[in-house]
């Protein structure tokens, strides 16, 4: 793709159900940010 | 001027005498080229249109020093102007025809306005004699784009041209910048009038783009430096947007303090900068955000305090004396109470701010940021990297993307879960190469601004980073990317889901009774290569 001349398009699947983690859930101070699903209360 | 110059030579063969006023002088038109040429403008994104047709046929006569790109849709036309803005630090130029040419700019200009983007949009409107009367493709965009320009005006006589289109350049990229508006009349694009030629405006009375810097802040905010013992640095977009990488990088190393960037400011040091400290906000990473509420004195450069950078504001920060540095005399004292205000452009106070403050290291305290980052690693990052499964996770593409273009590119991110994993997990070497939409959060943004972003910095590698939802609210830029043939990689992250969206419903809202937003398979039955896991990384790796 970077070395082909001109434009290129690559679609790539990924994970369906991944979370983007830290996460400071709405609400939240800064230091409540958590680093897994389960931290949330 | 030359093509003026020709233009006033013969006036048989120029389109001024294809006007039914066919006398002296110019058009409001011409006037509008002359003044692009004179502010330097080489590219303009636009869409015509009846209203603005007149300038599209002046356009013609100089198609040799502007070179026009036609987008497929004017949304497309603004975020490509801001790619554009944002890769050159320059001003980015639209054309867009009157009513709903001019309201598609709406989503733009507000995307320009929360990201202090330098724009300047140029719409046609119909005669001024028909205005107020629900002519055909009238609209009255001055009301509809007050709340989203710095500064909009409409023009109904072409005498005022020069000077209004001088005023506008001035307003987009002084101070903090923003994207200005100038509706200009069809009777006025039409008029001829007696040009004294072009003036750029450098003063305009009651607005103040460069303070007066007082001394006594700067000198208060040292003394505070100096007497830290556990100082931070947040950094955004003011120090890109204010040329004063250098200045900022001077700062931090002479004075040691750990320092962290807001999606907007990422770039402004090499992401790999021994005190730079990664990303705060909603989905930064851990340290800078747990962190903040243990430094001591918190300098604030260039940025806005976000709610996505502060979190809640009552649990913000409280223990710290805050320093903000900003243009924006609005900005402080907004959504963060400062101790110090240090008022006017980083370029200049950062050296001042330098010269005063101490050598100093803070090894305890690095220490704390890097304790934090082995722990991050431990829970998230390893996972994302090298998950079990032979599932692709959006960090592994972003990975071999880092590895295959050594941090030199230019990263066009769109909105959602790929743009906040790809500003985690990339890496830059140089400024303005992350272009995404920070404060607007405008889905469908990352296509149309890789295309400008290209036309910004053309010897860089663009590559741009979209999600399937985003991808398919301007999609129709391909159309744009194939006829001038814009050398931009498109990478389409897709996961089948608006990402962002499905995460909240699991962790938030109870995902049993909300409908998953599934998409299909976007590029399915195309010519266009759908990859594995494992032939991903072997094809791109020779």
């Amino acid at each position: 793709m970077l070395n082909h001349k001109g434009s290129y398009l690559l679609e790539v699947m990924v994970g369906k159900e991944n979370n983007v983690f830290p996460m400071v859930p709405q609400g939240k101070g800064v230091s409540e940010v958590v680093l897994c699903k389960e931290d949330i209360q | 001027m030359e093509t003026l110059q020709k233009i006033k030579e013969t006036p048989k063969e120029n389109t001024l005498a294809k006007t039914p006023l066919g006398y002296g002088g110019i058009s409001g038109s011409i006037a509008v080229l002359e003044a692009f040429i004179a502010e330097g403008v080489s590219t303009i994104f636009g869409y015509p249109g009846g209203a603005i047709m007149l300038i599209y046929d002046a356009l013609y006569d100089y198609h040799d020093r502007l070179n026009h790109i036609l987008v497929r849709h004017e949304q497309g036309a603004i975020h490509a102007a801001q790619g554009y803005a944002r890769t050159s630090g320059d001003v980015g130029v639209v054309f867009a025809t009157s009513g709903p040419g001019a309201t598609n700019l709406v989503t733009g200009l507000a995307d320009a306005m929360i990201d202090s983007t330098p724009v300047v949009c140029v719409t046609g409107q119909v005669f001024a004699h028909l205005l107020g009367t629900d002519a055909f493709q009238e609209t009255d965009v001055i009301n509809i784009t007050t709340p989203v320009t710095k500064w909009n005006y409409q023009v109904t006589d072409a005498t005022e041209i020069p000077a209004v289109l001088a005023k506008a350049f001035y307003i987009a990229r002084s101070g903090r910048p923003g994207p200005v508006l100038i509706d200009i009349t069809k009777n006025a694009q039409l008029q001829l009038f007696d040009y004294e030629g072009y003036e750029k405006c450098n003063h305009i009375r009651s607005y103040r783009p460069a303070p007066i810097v007082r001394k006594e802040y700067v000198e208060e905010a040292a003394k505070l430096i100096n007497e830290a013992e556990r100082p931070f640095v947040i950094f955004g977009q003011g120090v890109i947007l204010g040329k004063a990488e250098k200045e900022f990088k001077a700062f931090i190393e002479k004075a040691g303090i750990p320092a962290a960037w807001t999606i907007l400011g990422m770039s402004a040091i090499p992401t790999d900068h021994p005190l730079g400290v990664g990303m705060l906000g909603m989905h930064g990473n851990y340290g800078p955000n747990l962190l903040t509420n243990e430094c001591d004195v918190l300098i604030a450069v260039g940025m806005r305090f976000d709610d996505r950078v502060t979190g809640r504001l009552d649990k913000y920060a409280k223990q710290a004396k805050v320093i903000h540095l900003d243009i924006d005399p609005s900005e402080i004292d907004k959504n963060v109470k400062t101790t110090v205000p240090v008022w006017g452009d980083c370029k200049e106070t950062l050296p001042m701010l330098t010269k005063l403050v101490e050598h100093k290291v803070y090894p305890q305290w690095i220490q704390k940021f890097a304790d934090c980052i082995a722990k991050e690693k431990e829970k998230v990052i390893k996972q994302e990297l090298n998950p079990s499964s032979e599932i692709l996770t959006m960090g592994e593409v972003i990975e071999l993307v880092n590895e295959l273009t050594k941090g030199d590119a230019i990263i066009v991110t769109d909105v959602g879960q790929h743009q906040m994993v790809a500003c985690r997990y990339a890496k830059y070497n140089q400024s303005k190469s992350n272009v995404t939409s920070g404060g607007l959060g405008t889905m469908g943004f990352a296509l149309p601004a890789a295309i400008g972003a290209k036309f910004g910095d053309k010897k860089r590698t663009v590559v741009a980073v979209i999600g399937d939802g985003g991808f398919q609210m301007t999609l129709q830029e391909l159309g744009t990317i194939m006829q001038f043939d814009i050398d931009i990689k498109i990478l389409i992250l897709n996961n089948e889901f608006l990402g962002m969206v499905r995460q909240w419903q699991e962790l938030f809202h109870q995902k049993d009774i909300h409908l998953p937003i599934s998409l299909a398979r976007i590029l399915y039955n195309w010519p266009a290569p759908i990859v594995s896991k494992v032939n991903l990384f072997a094809k791109e790796k020779n």
